[in-house]
């Protein structure tokens, strides 16, 4: 089911769009690439999706690398590298374009009011993104306090992300 | 961003820029963002804390990740647009092919019986950390009901009534903003 380059370049065009929305992270677009590639396309399968959402959440460095590794399993590196710079190039040129502006008094109150009105939105986004990934998570209705489970602790101790999603594999290994 | 100091910049090349961006990435299994800040601020002095957070803050404001919007400003501010590209390289290069042989013994053995109950314990616990990172902004907002209002609708629509992001945001946006615009820079009450 791994989609033909007719079939990436439009989506390597979709990726660069969303990503110019993708405030706050490359995690407030997923659950519209999971539309994209789950629920239209049929690339991959729910469980195959939120198992890669979560293997980048478990490495080391920035997450925007969820799409590199959801690029791979369309379709391996050339894939990986594409779907990486198709989603990172527009937001990197408008981030190095601006470094060139230069602020001023009401460069600060335009930031301001940015940052107030904006954040309520991302914050509600990513709490809508944990929502759709446990439900895609393969595991079912267990699925749902196995989630509770891991974000009490993580909201509850100071323990790495990484020992709470391992943790929450053994569970899976054994309950499921 | 401030971009003017008074204290002469120490020497830092595209070299210096693609290993600390390499040393943050390798450090930051499960959020890089702390060890950008102690890299950046206490280990190599680039930046002062203040303008740490103010970089921070314009990297989560512009679209993009976060971090990599950090990288492209301080490399911008040192090597131009050769210190962006050293310092991005740096962030990304190791993590990538680390994640891609993750997703290569997924593709190998994710669906072997076992192995696969394991991926979807790990799936619904990645999920459950998603929803604890939004927990945590959304307790960061101002207790007003316009701002949590904001978070619920936003949630509402994207997450229950699975309306597309795009038209979603492009609706809710100048709203908020407007919300936004209303509120005083300083002092808790409601205009």
């Amino acid at each position: 089911m791994s989609p033909s380059w007719d079939d990436l370049w439009p989506f390597g065009a979709r990726l660069a769009l969303l990503s110019m929305f993708s405030i706050g992270g490359a995690n407030v677009v997923l659950p519209e690439i999971h539309r994209h590639v789950v629920t239209d396309q049929h690339w991959m399968s729910d469980a195959q999706f939120g198992s890669l959402v979560a293997l980048a959440q478990a490495s080391p460095g920035p997450n925007v690398l969820v799409i590199a590794v959801l690029g791979y399993q369309l379709g391996g590196m050339l894939t990986a590298a594409f779907t990486m710079l198709s989603f990172m190039t527009p937001t990197s040129v408008l981030t190095y374009l601006l470094t060139r502006l230069r602020g001023g008094e009401r460069h600060e109150r335009m930031v301001r009011i940015l940052k107030l009105g904006l954040s309520p939105l991302t914050a509600g986004l990513v709490l809508a993104n944990g929502w759709i990934l446990t439900g895609a998570s393969g595991a079912g209705y267990a699925a749902y306090p196995i989630a509770l489970g891991a974000a009490g602790l993580a909201l509850a101790t100071r323990l790495n992300p990484v020992w709470v999603i391992l943790a929450c594999g053994v569970v899976g290994a054994i309950i499921l | 961003m401030q971009e003017t100091t008074l204290q002469p910049l120490p020497p830092v090349g595209t070299r210096n820029l693609f290993m600390a961006f390499l040393r943050i990435a390798v450090a930051g299994v499960g959020g890089v963002l702390p060890h950008a800040q102690h890299q950046l601020v206490e280990r190599e002095r680039w930046l002062t804390q203040r303008e740490f957070a103010d970089y921070l803050s314009a990297g989560q404001l512009l679209p993009g990740p976060n971090i990599v919007n950090v990288a492209i400003m301080v490399g911008a501010r040192y090597q131009g647009l050769g210190g962006s590209l050293a310092a991005v390289a740096g962030l990304m290069v190791v993590p990538f092919f680390f994640v891609i042989a993750l997703a290569a013994f997924y593709r190998s053995f994710g669906e072997e019986p076992y192995v696969r109950q394991v991926f979807h314990g790990i799936s619904a616990g990645a999920a459950g950390l998603m929803i604890a990172t939004g927990v945590k902004l959304a307790r960061a907002q101002p207790r007003q009901a316009w701002a949590l209002g904001l978070v619920a609708t936003a949630f509402g629509l994207v997450g229950l009534a699975r309306l597309p992001l795009i038209p979603v945001l492009l609706a809710l946006a100048p709203i908020a903003l407007w919300l936004a615009s209303r509120t005083p820079a300083k002092g808790k009450q409601t205009p």
